[in-house]
This record gives structure tokens, C-alpha cells and sequence, in this order.
């Protein structure tokens, strides 16, 4: 068992230890779960499908299980009613990722140019963006430098 | 012929599909794992999967074998990567004729 502390930083970020991320075999890009219980206790997990056979396939099991036998499942009366559902549960899902990615990219832009007393090059360099992809960007987000009065 | 003595049902009993919580997340974590369009490709070959299942008899033919600790659950490997844990359970009447066919979706696993 591996038990660390990381600090959690300005906008919400922390950092995972690569003792960590290296025993989940976690790379960038992945995403995790966040469950946080009642009492407090916050558990996270690689969020991806899980191996035939292994014990974290049983345990998966042994929670679909209690699902069933609390009534948490919802019924559906074709395999196409259902497929539909599942396809416009990812769609939501992914619309809902790039709003939040977007985002956050928005509010990192904007801190890096406040920084820099909006000076974009210097801010490209620092995002590690082209100067022309920076100007993309800040024509998408419609971030503009307004003079303090 | 009478129908009902020889035990055959002339009226299909129901078919229905209910996903357990636990199986939308892995349906979530597939999704960000494959992307969009490679996950939505994989639940539309899981809805064809399933629509085999639409009927009260599919045992034959169909890559679906006993699973697990847990009685009348099922592994369909229905993808060359991934395969379906499923519970079947079937309700019926006094006459213990079938009724409906509840199919509890439980995982969704890398093979």
C-alpha cells in the first residue's frame, strides 16, 4: 500500500506522486474517478475497464450484484431503446468533458496573460503554445486586455 | 397439438434490459478511454449483441458462457476485446410459465 500526502494548489489542482501514478500505470490524459463518501473519505480510481478474471473484475461484480438487490437498475424494453440511451450518455458525456477542458484552458490562458501583463509572446512561451496558436485561442475564448481605467 | 401441454409457450414472455449503475460507469470509463465516435461504435455492436438476447430462447449459437460465483450470470464475449457480465432472471406465473425475462447488466470488462 502506498499512503502520500499531496497539497492542493491554486485552482484546485494537486499533484500525484509517480510512486502513484506509476503503481496505477496512470499517464496523462487518463482520468480518474473521485468518490467521495458520506463520512468524508475520498476514494479515487483509474476510471477504465477493468481485466476478465482478475480481482478487481470480482469486486466490479460483487458491486453490480448489490446494485440488483437494492433495485438501482433501470429498466428498458428493447436492446435498441437501450443502445440509444448509452449512445447519448457518451455524447452528453464528451460534450460535457470539452466544456470543462475548454474551460479551464480559458481561465489558465487568462491567468498566464495577467502574469505577464498580457504580453502573448512571453505567454505562448510559458503556456508552451505557438504565438499564432495563443492568438487562435484567444479570438475563441474572446479574451481581450481591457486597459484599468 | 396442444401447446400447452407439450410446455410450449405460444406467447414470447418479455425481454427486458436493465444496466446496473456499475455498468454505465464501465460504459462511462469506456467512453474515456475510446473516445466519442470508437466508443459509440463498440455500444452499437453491443446493442446488435443484445438484440439476439431479445428473445426467451438464445442459448444456442451465441458465445455466451456460465460466469462466476453468482447463479444464472453469463459472460458474452461479444467483442474480440470486450465482454458483457450479465444475470438473467425470469419471472413467472402460477403455472410457472414464463412472463418476463429481466437481464441484469453487471459489467462491461477487457478480455
Amino acid at each position: 500500500m502506498i499512503r502520500k500526502h499531496v497539497r492542493l494548489r491554486s485552482r484546485n489542482q494537486i499533484t500525484l506522486p509517480n510512486e502513484v501514478t506509476g503503481q496505477l500505470n496512470l499517464h496523462e490524459g487518463d482520468f480518474l474517478e473521485v468518490v467521495v463518501s458520506d463520512e468524508g473519505a475520498v476514494q479515487m480510481a483509474p476510471a477504465r475497464l477493468v481485466k476478465l478474471g482478475t480481482p478487481e473484475a470480482e469486486a466490479a461484480e460483487d458491486r453490480a450484484e448489490q446494485d440488483i438487490q437494492a433495485g438501482r437498475t433501470r429498466g428498458f424494453s428493447s436492446a435498441q431503446e437501450l443502445t440509444r440511451h448509452l449512445v447519448d450518455r457518451i455524447r452528453k458525456r464528451h460534450a460535457s468533458l470539452k466544456e470543462q477542458m475548454e474551460a479551464f484552458e480559458k481561465e489558465q490562458i487568462r491567468t498566464t496573460l495577467e502574469k505577464t501583463g498580457w504580453k502573448s509572446k512571453q505567454a505562448a512561451e510559458f503556456l508552451g503554445l505557438r504565438p499564432r496558436d495563443l492568438t487562435q485561442k484567444l479570438k475563441r475564448y474572446k479574451l481581450t486586455y481591457l486597459k484599468k481605467a | 397439438m396442444d401447446f400447452a401441454r407439450a410446455g410450449i409457450a405460444l406467447v414470447s414472455p418479455k425481454v427486458r434490459m436493465e444496466p446496473t449503475p456499475e455498468f454505465l460507469r464501465d460504459v462511462d470509463a469506456l467512453a474515456d478511454e475510446l473516445g466519442e465516435a470508437a466508443a459509440t461504435s463498440v455500444i452499437e455492436a453491443l446493442g446488435r449483441a443484445l438484440e439476439k438476447l431479445d428473445t426467451y430462447d438464445w442459448a444456442g449459437g451465441l458465445p455466451i458462457h456460465p460466469h462466476g460465483r453468482y447463479g444464472d450470470t453469463y459472460r458474452y464475449l461479444f467483442h474480440k476485446d470486450l465482454a458483457l457480465i450479465f444475470r438473467r432472471a425470469t419471472e413467472r406465473d402460477a403455472e410457472k410459465k414464463p412472463l418476463l425475462i429481466r437481464l441484469f447488466l453487471k459489467n462491461l470488462l477487457r478480455r
